[in-house]
């Protein structure tokens, strides 16, 4: 039942959106919110 | 093997979404 490609899929989304989350709030911790967000 | 694969389509569809968008949207100058 464990489905390799999703697996794949799943495993990569997370540090993705970990470090994404990450940069975006350096970002704002740096030089305030000029995201425009 | 398949596990990289799977990372591969998440990476490719990830970055092409976010390539695709930006320029895109600067293309129409929305950003």
């Amino acid at each position: 039942m464990v489905e390799p490609l999703l697996s794949g899929i799943i495993l990569g989304l997370i540090p993705v959106t970990l470090s994404g989350l990450l940069v975006a709030a350096y970002l704002q911790y740096q030089r305030g919110n000029q995201l425009g967000l | 093997m398949s596990l990289f694969i799977g990372y591969i389509i998440f990476l490719v569809a990830f970055f092409g979404l976010a390539t695709g968008l930006f320029l895109g949207l600067k293309a129409i100058k929305l950003i």
